[in-house]
């Protein structure tokens, strides 16, 4: 292995083949440890400079698309450099979590809908009062509209944030039932708002091992040098 | 008013549709902004600016997930 490794996604072996190449063509390499795999490619920081940075992150996304059409899979997030010794000892320390997570929810994907206003919120308000009313009328009708559409069948389970004009919702779906899913959401009777539906992703929001964790335990990978 | 996309428009989608487009931003929203965060060195460069972060524990991330870290600082991934 090159000491500069761009990590894809961690995921359980199984019997389907992994991507020959990746990011710009990179040869796509394979550590097995603990029961699991990680794929990444020897690539260094410096190549993903300008314009190649757009073209990587798709090759990155479609790498591990490549991978999660078969299985579950944890993504590392784009661009994550690590060396060698530092990919393999968070493999080593990580393992239990990853099994974990990968082994619940290896028939589970993560499905998500964006709520937002049906027209760009008004700004022409002839007061700061009438402005904030306006406003939070509109957070009523995204809220309200957030508690219906979590109403929606063939979901194991919701998490929800909600942003500035926006209230994002992840749902836990199993693979069989995307399309069911998804017909759901588009059947839902809303007013007054918009629903951005999107996925099946790897379910990422789903995936906080170290969450019930005491703050100062997480996983600690001594820095390698970098250039 | 429901949109749709799903990753197999953006990736086998022709680039001149809206919605391809709209998926191309979902994706790199997901590949930024989604997945396991360790500590390390990221190197990334945006319109020919380099920008650096060595040795911490932070990425190049939306405002969106920045708040939700600071919110949860217990939180680690994704």
């Amino acid at each position: 292995m090159n000491s500069s490794s761009l990590p894809y996604c961690v995921f359980v072996p199984g019997a389907f083949a992994i991507p020959e190449s990746g990011v710009h063509g990179s040869e796509v390499h394979r550590l097995d440890a603990e029961g699991l795999s990680i794929i990444f490619s020897s690539i260094l920081p410096t190549d993903l400079r300008g314009d190649r940075l757009k073209s990587a992150a798709l090759e990155f996304h479609q790498t591990v698309h490549s991978i999660f059409v078969h299985t579950a899979v944890v993504p590392f997030r784009f661009p994550t450099f690590l060396s060698d010794s530092e990919l393999k000892q968070h493999l080593m320390d990580s393992a239990a979590d990853y099994l974990d997570f990968l082994e619940n929810h290896a028939n589970h994907v993560q499905m998500e809908i964006r709520v937002l206003p049906a027209e760009h919120p008004a700004t022409e308000a002839g007061s700061g009062t009438e402005y904030m009313n306006k406003k939070a009328a509109e957070r009523r009708r995204l809220l309200n509209a957030a508690d219906k559409t979590v109403q929606i069948e063939h979901a194991r389970t919701w998490s929800r944030r909600e942003v500035r004009d926006a209230i994002h919702l992840f749902a836990l779906v199993d693979r069989q039932q995307v399309n069911g899913f998804r017909e759901a959401a588009v059947n839902l009777m809303l007013d007054d708002v918009k629903l951005r539906v999107t996925g099946p992703w790897p379910a990422t929001e789903f995936f906080s091992p170290f969450q019930q964790q005491p703050a100062g335990n997480v996983v600690n990978i001594s820095r390698g040098e970098r250039s | 008013m429901i949109e749709q996309s799903t990753q197999a428009d953006a990736v086998l989608g022709t680039p001149e549709t809206g919605e391809a487009e709209a998926s191309l931003l979902d994706i790199l929203d997901h590949v930024l902004n989604a997945g396991v965060v360790l500590h390390g060195s990221i190197v990334i460069s945006v319109a020919g600016v380099d920008l650096i972060y060595l040795g911490l524990n932070a990425v190049l991330t939306s405002v969106e997930t920045a708040l939700r870290h600071i919110n949860d600082p217990r939180r680690f991934s994704p």
